[in-house]
């Protein structure tokens, strides 16, 4: 094998390492996560009121794991918040699942005038995040599903308008 | 330059073993990593070695123990840092490592297995809380608890 083919097997090989590597390391990669179970999740709401995530199918789902005690997660929620006034016409619907106590939730809710569906849950809604595909059981923690309850994107981590506009921008 | 099948596999493992381990979140048991010990008849040490870039809320250990008999103290913190955040104000917060002394202030006969429960909360600084954690240690002894022989 001459030089110049070595080399050029060399470069070869390091871009697929390199691609290969990116792909692994990135975020969870949406197909591996199992939404069955949110789907079919119920779990009270602000009143007490069973809801069932799967009754909002057929829209654009925005399915957001969070607490009151998690910083990161009060700074995103003004911000859905928006989002949920200006598209929610669209067909988006955020969905907000509380780990947390219920009373806490409820005076957040109503000082940030939130203006989705927040449902509580304990260690039913850890399951179901970890089931969403949050491995290391962190928050916030966030999927984004299709019309036909595909899931299209998943985040760790605080979310901004920038971020979630470019994607609902393909699903709506 | 020769390029051997074994240098391309060795390559290729620095390429994306690093980039693999970089970008995810560690569980918490590895970003908060704990260990406790009965360092006197009456007092357990408990040690959290904190990963880089993670910390965890002085305010928001819990501790416990069973059997119910036995009665822990205040717990003796080190004094942390300041942490600051638009929503909780300054909070104390420990970096790196923390060791918490527990006091016992009753005790009870035991023979048998005695249970110290510790839950804990942290972040990261990358922008994810995790769950409060609850992690346990077992320790074997023999006698009251106020003069035990720690037999594990």
């Amino acid at each position: 094998m001459s030089r110049a083919v070595q080399v050029l097997l060399f470069v070869a090989v390091m871009l697929v390492a390199g691609v290969g590597g990116y792909w692994l390391s990135g975020p969870p990669r949406p197909g591996a996560v199992d939404v069955g179970p949110v789907l079919a999740a119920t779990l009270p709401d602000l009143s007490g009121a069973p809801q069932t995530i799967g009754n909002w199918r057929g829209k654009v789902l925005v399915v957001n794991f969070w607490a009151t005690w998690c910083p990161p997660c009060l700074e995103e929620i003004p911000q859905f918040v928006r989002m949920q006034e200006r598209l929610g016409g669209q067909g988006l619907q955020f969905i907000g699942i509380a780990i947390d106590e219920p009373e806490k939730v409820r005076m957040f809710a109503q000082k940030n005038a939130i203006n989705y569906p927040i449902m509580i849950g304990q260690l039913d809604a850890i399951e179901l995040s970890k089931s969403a595909g949050n491995k290391a059981g962190g928050l916030p923690y966030t999927i984004v599903l299709d019309r036909s309850g595909r899931v299209v994107s998943q985040h760790y981590g605080g979310l901004n308008e920038e971020i979630l506009q470019p994607i609902f921008d393909d699903l709506l | 330059m020769s390029l051997q099948p074994l240098k391309i596999l060795v390559l290729l493992m620095v390429l994306v073993v690093p980039s693999w381990a970089d970008d995810e979140f560690l569980d918490p048991e590895d970003a908060f990593r704990f260990s406790a010990s009965l360092v006197s008849p009456g007092m357990f040490e408990v040690r959290y070695v904190i990963a880089d870039g993670y910390y965890m809320y002085l305010d928001r250990f819990r501790f416990d123990v069973e059997p119910r008999g036995i009665v822990l103290g205040t717990p003796r913190f080190p004094a942390g840092q300041w942490h600051e955040d638009e929503f909780f104000g300054r909070s104390q917060v420990f970096r790196g490592q923390v060791i918490i002394g527990i006091p016992i202030v009753a005790g009870a006969d035991v023979s048998g297995t005695i249970r110290l429960i510790a839950v804990s909360q942290g972040c990261a600084d990358a922008g994810i809380c995790y769950l409060p954690t609850e992690q346990t240690k077992d320790f074997e002894l023999i006698g009251s608890l106020g003069a035990p022989s720690l037999t594990r």
